[in-house]
C-alpha cells in the first residue's frame, strides 16, 4: 500500500489535555513511507487554528519528501473556516492568514502584535507602548532563531498566527518550525558537554532557559533569547506557555516550569496566550 | 563645550530592526554605524549620544551583535562614553548596562 490515511481525532488542540497525543500524531506522520498521505479530518469537533498551522508546517516538510498530501473527509464548519477551501491539497497558503516565511520580517511581527489592540491595549501610553515592544521583542528572538538555527538551507518555513479567543478575552499566539529543534542544536554543537555533562533535552532546554549552556553557536556572548523568553514568562507578560522541541514538552503553570519527556519532534512549537490581566500584571510593575 | 557624536537610530539606520544579520542587523548596524560614531567621539574625546525612541524591536541578539561587540572591542570605554536618550525603552537600557556589557 502506497497510501496511508491519518484519522484525525476529535480534539486537535495543544492547549487540551491530549496535547501528547497530537504532538504524537505529528511526530509519526514524520515517519511514514507512504507517497500518498490523506488526511482526514471526519471526527474533528475542535481544532484550534494554530495547531492546525502545527501540521501544516508539519505537512510542509513532508512534501519536500515528494509525498502527496490530501485532505478528506466531512470537513465541519470550524475546520473549512480556517481553510481556505473544502477539500485541498496541500498548499503553503492554504491556511487563512497565518504568517509563513523564511527570514525575519517585522512586518509580520507588527501585524500580529497588532492584534493586542482587540484587548484594549493600545500603543498611546508609555505603558502601552513598552508592552507591544517586549511582545514584537519576543517574536523577533523566536523568528531569529528559527532562521538561524532550524530552517536555514532547509526550504521550509516557519509558521506564527495570533488567534482571539473572545470566549477567555484572551490573544493566542502561536509560533512553529520543523527545523532540527533547540536540544538537537545543543547536541550537534556539544555545548551541553562543557557545562553539565548530562544528556536529556529537558534538562539541555531547562538549562537554555536560564542561561547555564552557552549558545550552540560556542560563542560565550551568545545564549541569551531564551534566558530572555524565560524572563518575559516569569513577569507574566505572557500567560499559558508552551514550548515543544525535540524530547520535551515545557509548560510555565503555578510559578514554575515543568517538563514532559515526549517523543522526538523535529523542530519547536511555541505557543502563549495574553490576556488583559498580563498587561495589567505589567502596568503594576512600574507603580 | 563641544557637542556630543550622537546617532539617532531610527532616522540614521532603522526603524524596523532585524536580528543578530541580514536586513536592518544588529551586524550592519555596528559595522555601517555604531563603529564609526563611537570612533569619531573617542578620538575627539565626546560623549557618544545614542536616541533608541522610534526604532524596534531591540532582541538580545541585535543588542548583542551591535553595542556587545562594540564592548568586546574596545572595553569599558564604551560604558563611560556612550549616553542613552530614551522615553520608551529604559528596560532596553537596562538589559544593555546589566547583562550585554557583562559579556
Amino acid at each position: 500500500m502506497w497510501q496511508k490515511t491519518i484519522i484525525l481525532s476529535k480534539v486537535f488542540d495543544f492547549k487540551d489535555r491530549n496535547l501528547k497525543e497530537m504532538i504524537e500524531i505529528l511526530v509519526n506522520l514524520s515517519k511514514l513511507w507512504h507517497k500518498e498521505i490523506q488526511i482526514d479530518f471526519s471526527n474533528i469537533k475542535q481544532i484550534r487554528k494554530g495547531d492546525l498551522m502545527a501540521l501544516m508546517a508539519q505537512l510542509e516538510k513532508l512534501s519536500l519528501r515528494q509525498k502527496q498530501i490530501k485532505f478528506t473527509g466531512n470537513i465541519s464548519k470550524n475546520v473549512r473556516d480556517l481553510l481556505s477551501e473544502k477539500v485541498v491539497h496541500f498548499r503553503t497558503d492554504v491556511l487563512n492568514n497565518a504568517k509563513i516565511a523564511s527570514e525575519v520580517n517585522p512586518d509580520i511581527v507588527e501585524n500580529v502584535v497588532n492584534d493586542l489592540k482587540v484587548l484594549g491595549i493600545s500603543r498611546n501610553s508609555i505603558f502601552g507602548y513598552t508592552f507591544y515592544e517586549r511582545i514584537k521583542a519576543l517574536l523577533t528572538e523566536i523568528m531569529g532563531n528559527a532562521v538561524e538555527h532550524g530552517i536555514r538551507n532547509k526550504n521550509i518555513n516557519y509558521w506564527l498566527t495570533s488567534e482571539i479567543d473572545t470566549k477567555n478575552k484572551q490573544i493566542i499566539f502561536t509560533f512553529v518550525d520543523m527545523g532540527q529543534g533547540i536540544a538537537h542544536s545543543h547536541k550537534r554543537a556539544k555545548t551541553f558537554l562543557k557545562i553539565t555533562g548530562l544528556f536529556s533535552d529537558n534538562k539541555i532546554i531547562i538549562d537554555s532557559l536560564e542561561g547555564k549552556l552557552p549558545s550552540s553557536t560556542q560563542e560565550l556572548n551568545r545564549g541569551k533569547g531564551l534566558p530572555e523568553i524565560r524572563k518575559i514568562i516569569e513577569k507574566k507578560i505572557v500567560s499559558e506557555f508552551v514550548l515543544v522541541t525535540n524530547r520535551t514538552l515545557v509548560q510555565y503553570n503555578n510559578n514554575q516550569f515543568s517538563t514532559t519527556r515526549i517523543s522526538n519532534f523535529k523542530g519547536t512549537y511555541y505557543c502563549w496566550t495574553i490576556n488583559k490581566n498580563n498587561f495589567e500584571k505589567w502596568k503594576r510593575t512600574f507603580q | 563645550m563641544e557637542k556630543n557624536v550622537s546617532i539617532n537610530i531610527a532616522t540614521d539606520f532603522s526603524k524596523n530592526l532585524g536580528v543578530r544579520v541580514g536586513p536592518s542587523s544588529g551586524e550592519t548596524f555596528f559595522e555601517e554605524i555604531l563603529n564609526k560614531k563611537y570612533i569619531e567621539a573617542k578620538d575627539t574625546n565626546r560623549q557618544l549620544e545614542i536616541n533608541l525612541d522610534g526604532a524596534s524591536p531591540y532582541g538580545s541578539s541585535f543588542l548583542d551583535q551591535s553595542f556587545g561587540k562594540l564592548f568586546r572591542e574596545y572595553g569599558k570605554d564604551v560604558v563611560d562614553r556612550i549616553i542613552f536618550k530614551t522615553q520608551y525603552f529604559n528596560w532596553i537600557v537596562d538589559i544593555i548596562k546589566q547583562e550585554i556589557w557583562k559579556s
